[in-house]
């Protein structure tokens, strides 16, 4: 590689990273600064740390700490989702990669069709079904839906059919292991870089969506953190002034913050996923 | 025939055949179901019944038979035009932009890996991170020229207030950039990852034969993940044509500038959420998922994207 | 394999518990209307959360369940939406803030609305500013009280019309000779904000023109021809020119530029404006900014108000026995004297709007007393700005057309046409007759 091309390559990537880092450096910086030096001073100014801890009292002066309670209920949310679609995923990965049974061409084709559906045009027809079975309101009525998770699926089946020798399988069985025994004790051990994947993604998802909390909650005391900070936003206005009027001293730098907090779990999992990320999506165990 | 050991493709719709060699038992065969079985009722109840359910809906009003009578009116509505005429320009400009970007970036990555590379991906990721009414405020600072880091940027464009950047004809464009910010960082490291498992002894033959870096790109690396690069392009458009989150987020910043109807979806939402309207809603959110489907359709099977490469070369 | 078993014990557990529907626990709201078990349940935002709190400690017999709401437009009417097709989960008050949305919840097809005419004594209502009550009124009947409402005044600032040696404009014609004048003499000089509600609801409020004249649940009058609709189009064809007006929405953070280069002369605004958006948005300095009743339009004595915003309360037709209660709250929380005079925003109750304008006249923030202006201004609501189905696109179809001519330097009474033709098929799209 020639000098010149070097130096473009690196120019390029800086600029991407300009691009996108832009946007969350003046995240950062906004809860350090005072809602008039947002407005008015230089766009990537420091404030100073003493603002961050003012901004997070008063975002938690906000019907007495309800953040608090908003982030305990998005960890309840996400962790049980998580729990269940591994549950389900793994399983169901393996044996529609590694077993031959009728109806398994219709699973994994209608798990491929259900992956590729934008998750926002299903959640009304699940409101009224949730609402039939009266769980609306309820923590299932947000949990439940979101165990299900078709991509967590596709993973789980393509890892174990490009990296779990049938070989291997079929040794376990002339040692007489029963074919759950064989899943449980021989896939699942290999599969573990598959399983924080699929694990990270379904963090992400259950942490990061709004819509199907939003139709299925109606009880502020039951919001995810998604759902509360919009609530607690709009009716103090602090990304519009006009929205509302609440006594409380919530502006700007406050919504930041609290910006701040909501996709801090996201980063932490990301680089913690990173990991097995940058092997790629199968974890490369083909050539492990 | 080393291409074959390549990652298999993450929506191969096919899926692919299971060779004849293992034996149905009954026992197995109970092992076997109770393994997929929870998932498959999940699916039903989650995937398929909400589906159906909204076609139902869709014909049928308390009870009775309405024929079709609310897809009718949703094809009348004057909202829908300019809607699906919204959407169509989106995808047009952020599709091919989303999609360059994505390419662009996972490949200069990746032809030099170094000690950056997980940090730069980082950095990628991070706009796709801030979600919700802390998006509304992030993007309403990033487009006012007078406090946003872009401000140079902004004004070399001419824009002097997010009042302007965010009505008229510029809002799409400022949706496209939100939109490319958002969804790049997350199918660059899917990418970046699926060039990161191709067998590196391919890529070290080409380097020994003298391609250059942008042959060894253009002729063998992206042929390589073509598969990958169709998987960003389907799920990119349907989430694309179903559009909602940006356009009401940069409407929760600055209410009044974008119109709650702004895309197909925003509209479908507002009949069940406005105006009542259940049997609409689910009429227009069936016909854009059916624009999904197939989409996705067209790409698998036209396209010979998704011939399996066979997945019993082990 | 016993491990496993757990795991897929746990898995089925949770399919069945799905498939029987049991297993309904946890905080919720759920399950026939109000909070269930015979509780009151009040939805309200944040700064309307310690009055309910207040009310419910007086009332320690009641069983009151109150649930923060978020004042986003569009939130109520989707809840209800979606309550009304389960056909539970209705809170038996709720507070708008966004009164509009009382024609939603109060039509045919929501029905969720419950008339108060026979809930809430005549003299109870008499004791609104007069015109409050219009956007809650619908074919005669009451369906809502009004919390708190947004008259517009003539906001000015003292100290510029000093420095430059202008008067407060009494007329609108008066108005549009400063502001040209300003426009020339000191460039970047604004005397108005043309965008979205703050444009229509202010200039085409104020002036009368039938934009959104409801005459029932199902017919409004929208007549953009008429000369109180081309008055106001002819006022604002020079100073836009001029950019005296601008099209900045105020709630832009831009919009600070303007305060703090000393360019905002005048802006024709809402009464709330005074306390949250000179000081905290604009960053006007105090002891500047000032109150004068809104210019008069030719021919008439009054200077008729516009509205921008406000909020309102309505109860349930879900509310069954509750109904009483819920009408008592209603009626306590919208006018109750000591607990309105705290209100961030201008009551809507005349009597507490006294005692609310106490503290405002000693206000050191503005230049002089603001008090006389708001309420003469609360005193000449507009009548015939009314709530309807169609808010949203009503703004965005006013920025689609006048704010665009405005822009471009169009013509704006050609604009005019085209906004009523946009405003014709909002209206007849949401169940509206055009009359």
């Amino acid at each position: 590689m020639t000098a010149l091309s070097r130096g473009a390559r690196a120019l390029f990537l800086l600029g991407a990273a300009v691009f996108f880092g832009l946007p969350l450096l003046w995240l950062l910086l906004a809860p350090t600064r005072t809602a008039d030096d947002l407005t008015t001073g230089s766009p990537l100014g420091f404030g100073s740390l003493g603002n961050v801890g003012d901004a997070w009292s008063h975002l938690t002066s906000y019907n007495d700490g309800q953040i608090t309670l908003w982030i305990g209920n998005s960890i309840i949310y996400a962790a049980a989702s998580v729990a269940i679609s591994l549950l389900l995923c793994v399983p169901a990965g393996y044996a529609l990669a590694k077993h031959d049974f009728a109806g398994r061409r219709a699973l994994l084709t209608l798990s491929i069709v259900t992956m590729i559906l934008p998750p926002a045009a299903l959640v009304l027809p699940l409101y009224l079904e949730m609402s039939a079975l009266d769980l609306t309101g309820t923590v299932w009525s947000v949990i439940l839906p979101l165990s299900f998770y078709p991509f967590g699926v596709y993973l789980a089946f393509l890892h174990f059919q490009a990296n779990l020798p049938d070989s291997l399988l079929d040794a376990g069985r002339v040692d007489g292991a029963s074919e759950l025994r064989l899943f449980w004790s021989v896939a699942v051990p290999l599969a573990r870089p598959a399983i924080a994947l699929i694990a990270f993604f379904g963090f992400v998802r259950c942490w990061t969506d709004f819509f199907l909390p939003f139709v299925m909650l109606s009880d502020d005391r039951t919001f995810t953190l998604q759902l509360g900070l919009m609530s607690l936003l709009q009716s103090t206005g602090a990304v519009n002034n006009s929205s509302g009027f609440a006594d409380l001293d919530i502006h700007q730098p406050e919504a930041a913050l609290a910006g701040l907090v909501a996709c801090a779990p996201l980063l932490i999992g990301f680089v913690l996923a990173q990991r097995f990320l940058r092997t790629g999506l199968l974890a490369g165990a083909e050539k492990g | 025939m080393k291409t074959l050991t390549t990652p298999r493709p993450p929506a191969a719709a096919a899926p692919a055949p299971v060779t004849p060699r293992r034996r149905r038992r009954p026992a197995r065969r109970a092992a076997v179901w109770i393994l997929v079985g929870p998932y498959t009722v999940f699916l039903v109840v989650f995937g398929l019944a909400p589906a159906g359910y909204a076609l139902w809906t869709s014909f049928v009003d308390n009870g009775s038979f309405t024929g079709g009578h609310d897809w009718v009116t949703v094809l009348e509505d004057y909202r829908l035009g300019d809607a699906a005429a919204n959407v169509a320009t989106y995808l047009l400009l952020w599709l091919p932009i989303l999609l360059l970007t994505v390419l662009s970036l996972a490949f200069t990555l990746h032809a030099r890996p170094g000690r950056t590379t997980s940090a730069l991906q980082l950095v990628y990721y991070l706009p796709g991170a801030v979600t919700g009414s802390a998006a509304a405020l992030l993007w309403l600072f990033m487009v006012s020229p007078d406090s946003s880091p872009f401000s140079p940027l902004l004004k070399l464009l001419d824009v002097h207030s997010a009042t302007e950047a965010l009505s008229g004809g510029s809002v799409i464009a400022v949706l496209t950039v939100m939109g490319v910010a958002v969804h790049a960082g997350g199918w660059i490291v899917v990418l970046y990852g699926a060039l990161n498992a191709l067998p590196k002894d391919v890529l070290e033959a080409a380097q020994v034969d003298g391609a250059s870096a942008w042959r060894t790109m253009w002729h063998i690396k992206l042929p390589m993940v073509r598969t990958y690069v169709a998987f960003v392009l389907i799920s990119s458009f349907a989430s694309g044509s179903q559009v909602f989150v940006e356009p009401s987020v940069l409407s929760t910043g600055a209410p009044g500038q974008i119109s709650p109807t702004w895309s197909v979806n925003q509209l479908a939402y507002t009949y069940a959420t406005q105006d009542g309207d259940f049997g609409k809603a689910a009429a227009l959110s069936l016909a854009m998922l059916a624009v999904g489907v197939l989409a996705a359709w067209i790409v698998i099977t036209r396209t010979r994207m998704y011939a399996t490469d066979s997945s019993d070369s082990r | 394999m016993k491990r496993w078993r757990v795991a897929s014990l746990a898995t089925t557990a949770a399919a069945a518990l799905v498939l029987s529907g049991c297993g309904g626990t946890g905080g919720g709201a759920g399950g026939g209307s109000g909070g269930g078990k015979g509780e009151l349940l009040v939805w309200v935002d944040n700064t309307r959360m310690p009055a309910a709190q207040q009310y419910k400690k007086a009332h320690p017999d009641l069983k009151l369940r109150i649930v923060t709401i978020p004042p986003d437009a569009g939130y109520v009417p989707t809840k209800i939406s979606l309550a009304n097709r389960t056909k539970s989960g209705w809170p038996d008050v709720v507070f708008l803030a966004n009164p509009a949305e009382a024609a939603t919840l109060a039509s045919e097809k929501f029905g969720y609305a419950a008339p108060l005419d026979d809930r809430v004594p005549q003299s109870v209502r008499d004791g609104f500013t007069p015109g409050a009550l219009d956007t809650c009124t619908f074919g005669g009947k009451t369906y809502c009280l009004r919390n708190d409402i947004a008259p517009t005044v003539l906001w000015y600032d003292a100290t510029l019309m000093k420095r430059y040696g202008y008067q407060v404009p009494k007329t609108w014609a008066e108005y549009q000779r400063t502001g040209l004048k300003a426009a020339d003499e000191h460039p970047g000089t604004i005397v108005g904000a043309v965008n979205g509600k703050y444009g229509a609801g202010i200039y085409f409020g104020s002036s009368g023109c039938a934009t959104r004249d409801t005459l029932s649940l199902t017919e409004v009058h929208i007549d953009l021809g008429q000369a109180n609709c081309t008055r106001v189009a002819d006022l604002l064809q020079p100073l836009a020119r001029k950019k005296a007006v601008t099209t900045v929405v105020p709630i832009d953070p831009g919009f600070a530029k303007f305060g703090k280069g000393d360019k905002i002369l005048m802006l024709p605004a809402p009464a709330w404006f005074g306390d949250f958006m000179f000081g905290p948005a604009f960053k006007v300095p105090g002891g500047r900014i000032a109150a004068a009743p809104m210019p008069t339009w030719p021919g008439e004595s009054k200077p008729y108000a516009g509205q921008v915003g406000g909020g309102a309360f309505l109860v349930s037709t879900h509310a069954g026995e509750r109904t009483k209660d819920a009408a008592d709250l209603v009626r306590w929380m919208t006018t109750d004297v000591s607990l309105q005079a705290k209100q961030p925003t201008y009551p809507a109750f005349t009597a507490a709007a006294q005692k609310w304008g106490e503290a405002k006249s000693k206000d050191p923030y503005y230049a002089s007393d603001p008090m006389p202006a708001l309420i003469a201004a609360a005193d000449a609501l507009r009548p015939g700005f009314g709530a309807v189905r169609f808010e949203a696109d009503w703004q965005s179809s006013f920025n689609d057309t006048l704010v665009k001519a405005v822009d471009s330097g169009g013509n704006l009474r050609n604009a005019l046409a085209s906004w009523q033709d946009k405003l014709e098929a909002a209206a007849k799209t949401t169940g509206y007759t055009v009359g």
